[in-house]
């Protein structure tokens, strides 16, 4: 045992405060009594959230089964009866939950050998899945799917295992005895989705080792953007509460570094608990060592500066992050994110100044296409291995735009559908073209930009189809089946 | 409610302490562990004496704790390139009660990131086996000795760094 071990362990137990420890002792007791939620309330009260999981994660699942013997059987008039001697699917308790995506089925024997799964261990949410798990299903029967999709592993404390995968589609696959069963069920956001969704946050909270360190602490917390306002200094504009699509509040701070005075609010999309969305606007002196990047420093240009509606705004990339920055008479205003694109972050920029009338969001793609006010083909709701993640569209009398984004377990970025009436030229002049090929007796210009394959194609519309870490025969092939083609 | 005191006296302590690496917040993570003891409490029943009572709450006190540095992802502040994580004052510097160098030891630990700081607190602090860290960080033990020697590497390196900028002051 060498010396820094030994003074590791004089770390075990910290110095605690005798009067808090008692304190919390009595509110931890009060709260048994009391039976309240979970919720640490003087913690609360502070951060003005409650300290409460991530549990709108499982909403909406809806399956039913009958499990009777040593096999499913379908669930119908005949077996109602059955239904207080059914078994449970799971009948102890999920003590973890390995989700990762893969090949074929095989690869759930192994899952602890990937090196890119999330492990799912709220204790709350494993008996909210089981629970769920544990409602009635309908048929199975015997499938032999491919292609790749999400993995799941419940491991048990009774020492078993379950597996489970999906092709993202509306069906779970269960392999038992080597033989494949196939759950079919109505919702299309099933469970599968909702931990794709947890596993897609937990890498992106896992890839987040490098925060920087704190600098200030000269801030504070609001619960309303109405609320910060009040006490901010300056008449600003922000994109709201609701700025686009499902985004809502997140966080919302001001804050004060030397002269200068920030308002900043990042917002969520959907069901994930991660900012996706960060605005701040700021008035003030700028600090000498920092860069102002509405300034256009000479150290950092712009990778390129838009002029939009006769606001310049520069834009840059950061690894994945693109950022916005313009000025506006004295407030200098941002929006930035690694998950949204040019477009959307445009679209918040809008926002910014109200004009969001000619944007509409939908649940599905399929009401987007009954909308639109062109005939438009679409890859659907669940093309390959992916599921839609926003979708929009824009129409202002002359320009129409029907813009889909799908996420998929298989890739870290985001596949991205836009159809349109009237090219981009803006955004064809940037160039990149590496190829044009004829497929199935139409033309596709392949272009190759920013680490990103995208296909182009004209059908009456303007179509395109990109991604990252995707080939362009996976995107052909989307194609193929938007068009029905063999 | 008299095993609740017992279970709380004998283990908070070190509930505590675990949270506070993760935090660095004294009032936080008196709240932390205070719901740690609530959940666990409540969920009493499903602890199935397969591993280590200790070990049961700790992972409790894990789940309650990322779930709280969930909601505290830092903001990040586009227009200037030089402001950062938004975060307590507290967290910055905290008296630990200890003698010089065990308090550089928390001081370093404490600026690690997350996986080299948990990975320490369990194995080396805690004491928690192998097997025990794999199971409530959800890592192959393989991943837990290799993370274990990174992390204690960086720890040695930054000690050693501090002790020779010390030494050529003098």
């Amino acid at each position: 045992m060498n010396r820094l071990d030994e003074q590791l362990k004089e770390l075990k137990t910290l110095n605690r405060d005798e009067g808090e420890k008692m304190k919390s002792y009595r509110q931890a007791k009060g709260r048994l009594k009391e039976n309240e939620p979970i919720i640490a309330s003087s913690l609360g009260r502070r951060i003005g959230i409650p300290v409460v999981v991530l549990s709108v994660l499982f909403i909406g699942f809806l399956l039913t089964y009958e499990w009777i013997g040593e096999n499913f059987v379908p669930a119908g008039p005949d077996n109602e009866q059955d239904d207080e001697e059914m078994d449970l699917f799971i009948d102890g308790t999920i003590e973890k939950v390995y989700i990762t995506h893969g090949g074929p089925l095989g690869v759930l024997q192994d899952i602890e050998e990937e090196t890119n799964y999330v492990v799912l261990e709220d204790e709350e949410k494993l008996q909210e899945l089981k629970e769920r798990l544990n409602d009635p299903m309908v048929i199975t029967e015997e499938v032999d799917p491919l292609g790749f999709g999400l993995e799941v592993k419940l491991f048990l404390d009774n020492g078993e295992s379950i597996g489970l995968r999906s092709n993202l589609d509306d069906s779970i696959y269960h392999l038992q005895d080597e033989v494949v069963y196939q759950y079919e069920w109505d919702q299309p956001q099933n469970i599968m989705v909702e931990l794709m969704h947890y596993f897609i946050d937990s890498q992106a909270m896992d890839t987040d080792d490098s925060d920087p360190e704190p600098e200030d602490d000269n801030w504070k917390r609001y619960d309303t953007i109405e609320e910060a306002l009040e006490d901010f200094p300056f008449n600003i504009s922000t994109p709201g509460e609701n700025p686009i699509d499902s985004f809502t509040i997140r966080e919302i701070f001001v804050i004060s570094f030397e002269e200068l005075t920030s308002l900043s609010i990042s917002y969520r999309g959907g069901e994930t608990s991660i900012p996706i969305v960060n605005f701040m606007a700021s008035v003030g002196e700028v600090p000498e060592d920092m860069v102002d990047r509405t300034d256009g420093h000479e150290d950092n240009p712009p990778e390129e500066i838009i002029d939009h509606n006769g606001t310049e705004l520069n834009l840059f990339k950061e690894k994945e992050t693109i950022i916005l920055a313009w000025r506006d008479n004295e407030v200098t205003y941002s929006i930035s994110s690694s998950e949204l694109n040019r477009d959307d972050l445009l679209r918040l920029v809008d926002a910014t100044y109200g004009d969001e009338s000619f944007y509409n969001s939908y649940g599905t793609v399929a009401e987007a296409e009954a909308d639109f006010p062109y005939e438009v083909v679409t890859p659907g709701d669940t093309p390959q291995w992916f599921i839609p993640d926003r979708i929009h569209s824009y129409n202002d009398g002359e320009e129409s735009r029907l813009f889909v984004t799908y996420r998929s377990p298989r890739y870290e970025g985001v596949l991205t559908f836009i159809a349109q009436n009237d090219v981009d030229e803006e955004y064809d002049e940037r160039g990149g073209m590496v190829d044009l090929i004829d497929h199935q007796g139409m033309e596709f210009k392949i272009f190759s930009r920013d680490d990103e394959i995208q296909l182009s194609w004209e059908d009456d519309m303007f179509y395109s189809l990109s991604a990252g870490n995707i080939e362009r025969d996976d995107l052909l092939r989307i194609v193929d089946a938007m068009y029905g083609f063999d | 409610m008299n095993d609740f005191e017992d279970l709380y006296f004998q283990y908070s302590d070190r509930i505590y302490s675990y949270i506070l690496f993760m935090v660095g917040d004294k009032e936080i993570a008196e709240d932390l562990t205070q719901e740690t003891f609530v959940k666990m409490y409540r969920n009493r029943d499903q602890f199935d004496g397969k591993s280590q009572f200790s070990t049961w709450v700790i992972r409790i006190a894990r789940n309650c704790t990322i779930d709280y540095l969930r909601k505290q992802r830092p903001i990040y502040l586009w227009p200037f390139e030089k402001i950062g994580t938004i975060t307590s004052a507290e967290t910055v510097e905290m008296n630990v009660g200890k003698n010089e160098t065990v308090q550089e030891l928390y001081d370093h630990i404490s600026s690690m990131k997350r996986s080299y700081k948990e990975v320490i607190v369990l194995r080396k602090i805690q004491e928690l086996s192998v097997k025990e860290t794999a199971s409530i960080l959800g890592w192959s033990e393989g991943k837990v000795k290799m993370m274990t020697h990174r992390a204690m590497e960086k720890l040695r390196l930054e000690m050693k760094e501090e002790v020779e900028a010390d030494e050529s002051f003098r």
